[in-house]
């Protein structure tokens, strides 16, 4: 334990989330300290992290991977656990977690991920374009940094992997169909900005293709048919995520 | 009144950004209706600059509104445009000549649809866009049907179509590929509802047939390969449409 006694840190970055932001807050109090990074925020998003705790930081990053890893860096516990506005914690998540980093030797954790779409849990059929099944957001602090990409960073991870939690963070992924769209929407500009920064755009012939093999691995592989109309859209969306990335890239000069 | 030969008639809702531009070319008509639909912003405001028939109202189906704005117009033609459209000087006194001249009771209008500033001609239709459109006809003879979008059209009996005018209308469709996909996302929100009030919304079957039919028909044979990406998408979200319309319906009360 540090000297201040905080063995577990919670971090948060946030980007007007005035309407999610307090209630994933109060699932937060089972960890020693709360860190909430506020970045580019308009809204009321800062009144409300203060009320939950005083390690707030305003501030600006042009990446996700940067504003995640200076979260981090901001952590003073031995342990970080990473959450995300439209995220919430159960008692019995939040207990497990206690327990694991008290008993642990191995350095990181998967984090099994329940993803909502409406008020439906929709268990099948994701990929990280859209939603993940489960991520490594337990960790001891130093053992995981981000990449510098705008949307979905790549991780550097060094340390031993634990066996994945039993108890999943509920993601709110999305309130419906149309807000599926806007998510697809909104992740292709980011990865189009990434895709031109790089100077490497892809083929289109390749990202056609690539519309068949996602959907196929979305919806047939990974068994999104399973959950009825929720996980062909989100194959769809899935599938169309490269293409709709190269295009935007490739015909839309971007600032 | 009988001086009024020729109505320009379009509807807006909360439009200010595209509306004085779209206004600026209808001084050819004789008058000019605008219908405001649920206006928040200052669209009546730049209406009235450029007429004084300007009619405050809320309309819950496109095809009522359409009518509504139709049935207000007093000339004995109407020519029906949308605020993101554009008319130029030749398609102008072209219109006019035309309703001078004409034996014939509604025209046809071509159409050249713009993403961002690139002219898109091919690879139009199946509802997520237009390649031509019947907005020249005489008063009475075109009633639209009850649909919130893509209401279906009823002509009068024995109204005889004329010939397609030569010049096109420009229609500044979308700014970018966001505004389409945030096109399609609205489009089949609202045949989501028309599907759900009809009470046949169809099977996921034939809807998933049609995304590769309309992808073909526009693609292929509307030929949208010649537009290289953006011809991608329009057949892509044409394809789209009915199954994504389809499971909003089926999944999603409201």
């Amino acid at each position: 334990m540090t000297e201040d006694g905080i063995r577990l840190s919670a971090v948060i970055s946030v980007h007007d989330e005035e309407a999610q932001l307090a209630e994933c807050l109060e699932g937060l109090s089972f960890a020693d300290e709360i860190v909430v990074l506020l970045d580019k925020c308009s809204d009321r998003s800062g009144d409300i992290a203060r009320r939950f705790t005083d390690r707030v930081i305003d501030g600006a990053w042009a990446k996700e991977g940067e504003r995640r890893n200076a979260g981090i860096e901001a952590c003073r516990g031995d342990w970080v656990f990473e959450v995300d506005a439209d995220e919430r914690v159960s008692g019995e998540l939040a207990d497990e977690i206690r327990d694991t980093i008290r008993t642990t030797d191995n350095d990181i954790f998967n984090v099994p991920i329940d993803n909502y779409v409406g008020g439906k849990l929709i268990r099948h059929g994701w990929m990280a374009a859209m939603g993940t099944s489960a991520a490594p957001r337990l960790f001891r602090k130093g053992v995981k940094t981000w990449g510098r990409q705008r949307v979905h960073p790549h991780l550097h991870v060094t340390g031993r992997q634990g066996p994945r939690l039993r108890n999943g963070l509920k993601h709110l992924a999305a309130s419906n169909v149309s807000d599926l769209l806007r998510r697809l929407d909104r992740n292709t500009t980011r990865r189009a900005l990434d895709l031109a920064d790089s100077g490497e755009i892809g083929s289109f012939p390749n990202m056609v293709r690539k519309i068949f093999s996602r959907f196929w691995k979305c919806y047939v592989l990974r068994r999104g048919y399973r959950e009825d109309g929720y996980g062909f859209v989100i194959a769809l969306c899935a599938a169309l995520y490269p293409v709709i990335s190269h295009l935007k890239a490739a015909l839309e000069p971007t600032e | 009144m009988g001086e009024i030969e020729l109505s320009a008639v379009i509807s807006a809702h909360d439009e200010e950004a595209q509306l004085a531009e779209c206004l600026e070319g209808l001084s050819f008509a004789d008058e000019i209706v605008v219908l405001l639909d649920k206006c928040s912003d200052r669209s009546g405001d730049i209406a009235r600059r450029f007429t004084d028939r300007v009619i405050d109202g809320a309309w819950a189906k496109e095809g009522e509104r359409r009518n509504a704005g139709i049935a207000a117009c007093r000339g004995t033609w109407v020519f029906e445009i949308d605020a993101d459209e554009r008319v130029s000087g030749e398609l102008g006194r072209e219109i006019r000549e035309t309703v001078r001249t004409t034996s014939f009771d509604w025209h046809e209008i071509l159409v050249d649809n713009y993403i961002g500033g690139k002219l898109v001609r091919w690879g139009w239709g199946a509802s997520y866009g237009k390649a031509a459109y019947p907005g020249l006809f005489k008063k009475g003879v075109k009633v639209w049907g009850h649909h919130r979008v893509h209401p279906a059209l009823a002509w009068a009996e024995g109204a005889k179509k004329g010939p397609q005018l030569k010049n096109r209308i420009r229609h500044l469709v979308d700014r970018n590929i966001s505004d389409m996909i945030k096109r399609l996302d609205s489009y089949s929100t609202a045949r989501a509802k028309d599907l759900a009030e009809s009470g046949d919304i169809g099977s996921m079957t034939s809807n998933v047939r049609r995304i590769f039919s309309r992808f073909f028909k526009c693609y292929v044979m509307r030929r949208g390969y010649r537009e290289g990406g953006y011809g991608f998408l329009i057949a892509l979200f044409a394809g789209l449409f009915p199954v994504l319309s389809y499971l909003k319906a089926k999944l999603e009360e409201d």
